[in-house]
């Protein structure tokens, strides 16, 4: 219980002065709500340990921070870059990165492909959930622009 | 003011937008919005991660054409927000055209906070040291790591070293202070403070952007910054692992 509390004040502390680092100082509500954006993936990360499928956790996490900042975005009228980069570091896999780079230190091959093929499995599943919730927002966009969309011929 | 000045005070805007590290079809469409809101036509942009190229043809019916490379980006949000403010003005008509020059001047002159990004630095690498499950010395060993990244990083940001040789120096850096404080026996696991002082260098924004720009079509730029994202990873790798090397 503990270690959960700890967790989640990391991650929003922590995206709070990612925020800073990328030179958020004078619109401070939006490192505010980045940094919520990346307890809500820490949140939602953990509820769905019991999936025990990191990449399925990771996708759900990312999936529903991206669609919370296109939400934020449209809320400030700002760029939605904004919370999604700041939301997706308590995902990023830092530990999978260093532990990697141990195993092959360490010369144990197996283990270092495995988590070599784990990180990278992660990274995708970010960059999937980042792929689904643009195209969302991107068609969600195009229909409320021209509701009778479906109707036409395409190429005129 | 004429028209080739404004025209020059809206590419300035394009260069603006890339060298704080805004997407790419952001670029295309701020660009294209801006031109044909202030009423010219055949408005053509092309726009990859350090270059774009905006076309159009004026009002006496010659064709005017600009472009502009911009190779040292920088990541600024507060910037971006703000340019994207001024374009959706510009765009819908609500700023003259001769005021254009005056908001850049204001946006851009904003002096940077410097003490709040070493403040960034500080506890982005504190607090995911926690995060990871770390204790209170690990994460003042992180915190000390952030501290003396921050200046390696202004430094070699200033003196225009490529961001993979500044990544495989940070990285060193970070492990070799984790790893001194590991030697003396200050900490008993490396791991925690190595973990959370790598987040800050890891490439959160590069992979973003990638996707955003492959989902909306410009396939050149979303490879060329996925590239960029694992090079980054992978220099984060290999400045660890020399450390982890050396000393064991």
């Amino acid at each position: 219980m503990r270690e959960l509390v700890f967790q989640c004040i990391g991650s929003f502390v922590g995206c709070l002065g990612f925020a800073f680092i990328f030179r958020i100082h004078r619109n401070i509500e939006f490192a505010y709500f980045g940094a919520l954006n990346g307890l809500i993936a820490t949140i939602i990360y953990l509820i769905l340990k019991p999936l025990s499928n990191l990449y399925l956790q990771n996708f759900i996490a990312m999936l529903i921070a991206a669609l919370l900042a296109e939400c934020m975005a449209r809320l400030f009228k700002a760029p939605a870059t904004i919370f999604i980069t700041i939301g997706c570091f308590p995902l990023v896999p830092g530990r999978g990165i260093y532990q990697t780079m141990l195993y092959a230190v360490q010369g144990q091959s197996y283990l270092f492909i495995q988590s070599f093929l784990q990180t990278f499995g992660i990274a995708m599943s970010l960059a999937l959930a980042i792929l689904v919730s643009s195209t969302i927002i991107l068609l969600f966009k195009k229909i409320k622009a021209q509701p009778d969309l479906f109707f036409k011929d395409p190429i005129e | 003011m004429n028209e080739l000045e404004v025209l020059e005070q809206i590419s300035y805007i394009g260069y603006l937008l890339l060298r704080y590290g805004a997407e790419i079809y952001r670029v295309e469409e701020s660009l294209t919005k801006m031109m044909k809101g202030l009423g010219y036509e055949d408005v053509e942009v092309f726009a990859l991660p350090a270059y774009f190229t905006m076309s159009c043809t004026l009002k006496n019916k010659t064709p005017y054409c600009i472009t502009k490379r911009s190779s040292q980006n920088r990541i600024n949000l507060d910037k971006i927000y703000e340019l994207n403010n001024l374009v959706r003005q510009i765009s819908n008509q609500k700023i003259k055209p001769e005021n254009i020059q005056e908001e850049i001047i204001k946006i851009v002159e904003k002096p940077l906070n410097y003490p709040l990004i070493l403040i960034g630095y500080i506890v982005s690498a504190a607090f995911f040291t926690l995060f990871f499950g770390g204790e209170a010395k690990d994460m003042l060993v992180a915190a000390v790591s952030g501290f003396i990244l921050y200046y390696a990083v202004l430094i070699m940001e200033n003196l225009a070293i490529n961001s993979i040789v500044r990544t495989i120096v940070g990285s060193m850096i970070l492990a070799s202070i984790s790893m001194i404080a590991y030697k003396i026996s200050f900490i008993h696991n490396v791991e925690y403070s190595i973990i959370g002082a790598l987040m800050i260098l890891t490439p959160g924004m590069a992979i973003t952007n990638s996707l955003r720009d492959i989902v909306s079509g410009d396939y050149e730029s979303g490879i060329a910054r996925m590239l960029e994202a694992l090079l980054i990873a992978a220099s984060i790798a290999i400045g660890v692992g020399m450390i982890m090397v050396i000393g064991g």
